[in-house]
């Protein structure tokens, strides 16, 4: 199965490096997060209270850069399955000899390192950005050390890998939506109105644990809370566990409903 | 050695429309096999079961042996297939296309690609975008898409659309070529009864989801072979014919003339016959059913889909 899942990929990715489109959403994404990196810029020099650092500067573009990630993240996997059925490409495709799962598997695991990528590349921007003005240094209050910044460092690797795990998680969802639709359109409108609701739902404790963007949200949301010193919501271990165990559930569930979709999925036009 | 398709009684229902009831195809070995039927017949559901672009209702197909339902991946290693439109990603050239499609059958060199190129015409239009070709060079693409991983069987649903009276000539040479020098079997739907008359070997007829007539391209335009006789009194002549065994559907044509349907008999027979009876034969021709005419014989001449 996995040689077919590189033959996939590698097919993929012929398709995608000619692809105006991922460029062009490329740069907009890009020139997005240096608009967030601005405005937070400008909010740290102009209201903020304590001390400012590199840390909390990367932290608070990243998440709000997740947010337009998620939304590339969409389009991404909409215009890589759902337009194979809208073109018609798809019946090119099926007719070749490799499972369909093995299809899927491979289209989804492009996209995950694409947007592996654009999030590698944001982070490497912010981290270069926010270093040049403020650095990465221990955070202290009054000769009081509240964070060093190893701890800040180690906790900044640990939410992008868990951020990275629920996006993941996420591009599988999209893809199950984007297969019962098949058209890119309704794919992104389905997906974006659900993400909406979703939002809306997760102010509700009962709820959130359940919801899985909020296992993208809330890895950032502590990591800005640790990079301005304040009281933790949460012990990391338990944000990590509850992390890891809620989008390896996502993930096994978009598997299972991806490969019952898949199999029987026909292709009437 | 398994035949190189075998479809045993597939049925597809789709609500409750029944596209396919029971239809059972069989090719045997190498050649071009035409599949005919009106439009809404079931032949592109036929094609789409075979492909496994649809899951049927019942029934079985194989492919060289393959079982189609548990081992799709082998079974789709032996065929090849071109869709009445095909569809290409707009924004690659013809021979990213290919190479694309070529990776997903598991072939790493380039040669193949190239060669196919070569094959359909399309070696100096290959490095421009696909979005530019006309109809019938994507048709050409189809084709040489269907050749990739070099299949044994090949389905073709309508070839010739689109193409010029330059392209359907190559087409014809290749069909022959691909059937009769590298010994694939090539199933093709179409509605140009002329062509496939022209190219196929043997024919399978459908209409409302069922086999109507199927056979060999002689059998089937030689079942029905008329004989029409001009005689001094057509009367007399059409009663002895009446009586004659293996002759029906004796018609009276004119006052000297008249035709039957000759079946078993040969020209000779009536001949004989007629003479026998001191019936002077002026006149003796015999004429054979072209597949148009079997075809609205068999499915009639209503412009409604079925």
């Amino acid at each position: 199965m996995w040689r077919e899942v590189c033959r996939v990929m590698i097919a993929e990715w012929l398709r995608v490096r000619k692809s105006r489109a991922m460029a062009a959403g490329l740069v907009t994404y890009l020139a997005v997060v240096a608009m967030f990196y601005l405005t937070y810029h400008l909010l740290v020099r102009r209201s903020f209270t304590g001390i400012p650092t590199g840390f909390y500067l990367s932290g608070s573009v990243l998440s709000a850069a997740v947010t337009s990630l998620e939304f590339a993240m969409t389009l991404i996997v909409a215009f890589s399955v759902a337009r194979e059925f809208s073109a018609g490409t798809i019946q090119q495709v099926w007719v070749r000899p490799l499972s369909r799962m093995s299809w899927l598997s491979g289209k989804l695991l492009t996209s995950v390192v694409v947007l592996k990528v654009w999030w590698v590349l944001t982070l490497l921007f912010v981290l270069v950005v926010a270093g040049v003005q403020l650095g990465f240094s221990d955070l202290m209050e009054k000769e009081y050390l509240i964070h060093s910044a190893g701890s800040l460092w180690w906790a900044l690797l640990l939410t992008v890998a868990l951020t990275t795990l629920a996006l993941a998680a996420e591009i599988g969802i999209v893809a199950v939506c984007a297969l019962i639709i098949g058209n890119p359109g309704g794919t992104i409108a389905v997906a974006v109105i659900a993400r909406f609701i979703l939002q809306l739902a997760s102010n509700w404790d009962l709820l959130r644990p359940l919801i899985l963007p909020t296992y993208v949200t809330a890895p950032l949301g502590q990591f800005i809370a640790m990079s301005k010193g304040l009281p933790l919501p949460e012990s990391w271990g338990h944000l990590t566990r509850t992390c890891l165990i809620g989008s390896l559930v996502w993930i096994l569930a978009g598997w299972l409903w991806a490969s019952w979709i898949v199999k029987r999925r026909e292709v009437l036009n | 050695m398994p035949p190189i398709l075998e479809v045993k009684r597939l049925q597809k229902r789709y609500g409750k429309f029944d596209a396919l009831r029971g239809l059972d195809l069989i090719l045997s070995g190498p050649g071009v096999y035409g599949f005919l039927g009106p439009n809404g017949a079931g032949k592109t559901t036929t094609i789409k079961l075979i492909a496994g672009l649809l899951n049927p209702t019942a029934g079985s197909m194989k492919i060289a042996g393959i079982d189609v339902a548990t081992d799709p991946v082998g079974a789709h290693r032996q065929l090849g297939i071109m869709m009445e439109t095909p569809a290409f990603y707009n924004q690659l050239t013809g021979r990213e296309n290919l190479q694309l499609f070529a990776r997903l059958c598991g072939l790493n060199d380039g040669s193949s690609v190239d060669r196919l190129l070569a094959r359909v015409g399309l070696k100096s239009k290959s490095d421009d975008r696909v979005a530019s070709y006309s109809r019938g060079m994507r048709q050409r693409l189809g084709l040489a898409a269907a050749l990739l991983g070099d299949p044994r069987l090949v389905i073709l649903d309508e070839p010739m659309n689109g193409l010029d009276p330059a392209g359907i000539v190559e087409m014809r040479e290749w069909l022959a070529q691909m059937a009769r020098q590298e010994g694939r079997a090539v199933l093709m739907s179409s509605h140009q009864m002329g062509e496939m008359e022209r190219i196929c070997d043997s024919f399978t007829i459908i209409n409302r989801g069922a086999v109507v007539a199927s056979g060999a391209a002689a059998e089937l335009t030689q079942s029905r072979t008329t004989v029409s006789v001009r005689v001094p009194d057509s009367e007399t002549a059409a009663n002895v014919l009446r009586a004659m065994p293996g002759i029906s559907g004796v018609e009276i044509v004119g006052s000297d003339r008249l035709r039957a349907e000759s079946g078993e008999c040969s020209t000779a027979d009536v001949n004989r016959c007629l003479v026998n009876h001191n019936i002077d034969v002026l006149e003796i021709t015999t004429s054979t059913e072209s597949l148009e005419e079997i075809f609205f014989r068999l499915v009639g001449r209503s412009s409604d889909v079925a």
